[in-house]
């Protein structure tokens, strides 16, 4: 394909703390199995993109982490692959600015731009015909005020980067200045599509949504790669009771479910109950207890007996036992 | 001391009936997600073992595929070596002959010990006290060995040894057993010493080139001191319907004999980048495993449901394995069910009813009262399937078949 990717995955995101106080939004487990990043790397690599450049934060332990084997979305190629661009970075005008050098040599003309909190599955090959056949400047997708997917010419953002390098955000600020000098596309937004950073909110909608089997299967049916953990299938034991959810490789489930997302080698015990919540990964519901509208970070455990209850949603910080 | 592992993948598995027509026994699928070849790929991974050559002869298309040249078990390194090997000069005549036909490669790397290994079993072993095993009794040949039941015994191959673990005799497959020790096909040689043995084999006319029937009982007859190790841990031959079948009831059992979720000893396969399974529409599982991808919306009870398989809305699944990418439609009622991978089922179709009776065409490997669909079959809406009957590969279905009867694709 005549395009090479560029994921913002620098952002932590305030509105998630303290899920995003230990991690870069890019990186939050959603869906059981997967973060946030599996979505736009694997939108690119399914649509033929080989060429990817993450910007992140390097303290970011835990996306460099996930990113550490490019064979698991095949970016491990002699020609592109994946490039790990870290930086303290103002805005994403410093990120591309400072990152010029990838850009001009970069063999492909067009850019894909895309947020690393963006969950959503989308060809981009039919995008990018899109763009062309509207011989648009900027094909972008989402809100127009704030779209998820960027697609243009890197030679023009080369320009306008040149010209604007002391505004901060790339599209509030720069494109918002001049998008009356540009002719902008926007691509008919055709599939389910969500932004996690936009808050905790949107984040259990997320996965409350992803409870219908239409929506879910639309999330995924790019076959979303991640890391692999290698996990056997999830086991129900002669107690388990399941309504309404998603239970992930790994969990041994011996408890009652509902409405809720169970992420990879969770456990939860006889007994145990749990109603409208988001388990990350590594959880561990012990016998007994009782969690609703919980969303439990990874590596928590919640002992035996007790109970989190809530009317509005209740966050277990990551490793933190209950 | 330099290892060479190589694992002969050829086998037929024609006791597996209708799920081997056209898929070796290696690559039969296993656990929902794996295949069989994963157990023995992964304990090489996890025994540091880092030359291995893969023996395929029977349909290896699938094989090679699956496995990927060693990458989803980490045998991909500059210093280790990962080969598979099919047939190039003739077909292998035997066990033995597979090894011997590639002695040009073995040559090459030129290795201390060759590790003979079997892709036809499932269990979680280390091979590296085995391989010191050698070394301990000072041999140039040692086996590995387990216990079974006494009324198995006559199935296996059987070790009769003394009180320092030599090996005093082999009885093939016994009727009257004098030990209930069964060798695993797990065999090390001093590679020079394999070497000799496989050229003066080639030579016999007498011989079926097999290592258990040739080489061992030969190697014992001419006073070579050869030794057997016993290895304790679950081990199953996936030889029969019934075994293929108990095998994954122990799988869904409280505690499996089988651990699969032992953070030190994973099974590792071809990745399906799949999504979790979805219950939704009323679907639930008991006692049961459910893979990736896997959609259900009926009820899941002591059964193994494979990759990206869909259970509709009323649907009842019970003592049942369902291949990979399986429909079972609305309504459905699957009782000791073992299917291929891709079955369609009807909406209302019932199988496994009735008394269970001989199959014509296998009497003995269609048991247990199990059912067994070949891969690509399909069966029409609110047809009924008796107990012990078989399904060919791609053979389409509807109306009544009683138990015990064979269909064939048209």
């Amino acid at each position: 394909m005549e395009a090479f990717g560029f994921i913002f995955a620098q952002d932590w995101a305030r509105s998630l703390e303290p899920l995003t106080s230990v991690r870069p939004v890019a990186s939050l487990p959603v869906l059981g199995k997967y973060r946030a990043i599996d979505f736009p790397l694997s939108n690119m690599v399914r649509s033929g993109i080989v060429r990817i450049a993450v910007s992140l934060d390097p303290e970011a332990n835990s996306l460099l982490d996930h990113l550490r084997i490019a064979s698991q979305w095949d970016l491990d190629r002699k020609e592109g692959g994946l490039f790990v661009l870290p930086g303290k970075y103002l805005g994403t005008v410093d990120v591309l600015f400072k990152n010029i050098a990838f850009l001009k040599r970069a063999a492909e003309d067009i850019i894909f731009m895309v947020w690393g909190d963006c969950i959503h599955s989308l060809d981009y090959g039919d995008l990018l015909k899109f763009h062309v056949e509207k011989a648009a400047d900027i094909t972008y997708v989402g809100p127009s005020e704030n779209p998820n997917v960027v697609v243009m010419n890197k030679y023009l953002l080369l320009e306008i980067l040149f010209a604007y390098k002391d505004l901060r955000d790339f599209w509030r600020d720069v494109i918002a200045t001049i998008r009356g000098d540009l002719h902008l596309e926007e691509y008919p937004k055709r599939v389910p599509m969500y932004r996690v950073s936009e808050g905790l909110d949107a984040f259990y909608r997320l996965h409350m949504d992803a409870l219908d089997l239409s929506i879910y299967s639309k999330l995924t049916e790019n076959l979303i790669m991640t890391k692999l953990r290698d996990f056997p299938p999830a086991k129900f034991t002669t107690t388990s009771r399941i309504h309404n959810s998603i239970i992930s490789d790994g969990c041994i489930v011996g408890g009652h479910v509902i409405n809720s997302v169970v992420g990879r080698n969770s456990v939860i015990k006889a007994g145990a109950y749990v109603e409208n919540c988001i388990l990350m990964q590594d959880v561990t519901v012990e016998e007994g207890a009782r969690l609703v509208n919980v969303i439990a970070d990874r590596y928590t455990t919640i002992r035996a007996n007790r109970e989190v209850v809530s009317n509005k949603i209740a966050i277990i910080p990551r490793e933190h036992v209950v | 001391m330099r290892v060479l592992s190589i694992i002969l993948a050829g086998g037929v598995g024609t006791r597996l009936g209708v799920l081997t027509e056209t898929l070796a026994k290696p690559s039969v699928h296993f656990g929902g997600k794996y295949r069989i070849i994963d157990f023995v790929l992964s304990n090489c991974t996890h025994s540091d073992l880092e030359g291995i050559a893969i023996l395929p002869q029977y349909r290896p298309v699938e094989l090679i595929r699956h496995v990927a040249m060693g990458r989803p078990w980490d045998l991909v390194r500059r210093s280790s070596h990962f080969a598979i090997l099919p047939p190039h000069k003739e077909w292998y005549r035997g066990t033995a002959d597979a090894v011997y036909q590639n002695i040009e490669y073995i040559d090459y790397l030129n290795p201390d010990v060759t590790l003979i290994l079997s892709a036809d079993h499932v269990y979680l072993m280390d091979y590296r006290p085995f391989l010191q095993y050698m070394d301990v009794k000072n041999a140039r040949a040692v086996l590995a060995a387990t216990r079974v039941p006494w009324e198995e015994a006559p199935r296996y191959g059987i070790v009769v040894t003394d009180e320092h673990q030599r090996i005093l005799e082999f009885q093939e497959k016994p009727q009257h057993p004098k030990s209930n020790l069964a060798n695993m096909g797990i065999y090390a040689f001093r590679w020079s010493f394999l070497r000799e043995l496989l050229l003066e084999d080639a030579e016999n006319e007498s011989s079926s080139h097999d290592f258990g029937a040739d080489i061992w009982p030969r190697l014992v007859s001419v006073g070579e001191p050869v030794y057997a190790y016993q290895f304790n841990g679950y081990w199953l031959d996936v030889g029969t319907i019934k075994s293929y079948w108990e095998g994954h009831m122990d799988l869904v059992a409280p505690f499996p004999r089988l651990n699969l979720y032992d953070p030190r000893w994973k099974i590792y396969t071809y990745p399906s980048d799949l999504p979790s399974p979805i219950f939704v529409e009323g679907g639930t599982a008991r006692s049961s495993l459910v893979s990736e991808g896997a959609v259900v919306k009926g009820t899941v009870l002591k059964s193994v449901v494979g990759l990206q398989s869909v259970i509709e809305e009323g649907a009842e699944v019970v003592e049942s394995i369902i291949g990979p990418r399986s429909y079972i439609g609305k309504g459905a009622k699957l009782y000791r069910v073992i299917t291929g991978e891709s079955v369609q089922i009807g909406d209302g179709t019932r199988i496994g009813e009735g008394e269970a009776v001989p199959n014509q065409a296998a009497p003995g490997i269609y048991t247990e009262g199990i059912t067994v669909l070949g891969r690509n079959v399909s069966i029409a809406p609110n047809s009924v399937i008796g107990k012990q009957a078989s399904i060919q590969e791609g053979a389409s279905v509807h109306g009544t078949i009683p138990s015990g009867a064979h269909v064939n694709r048209e």
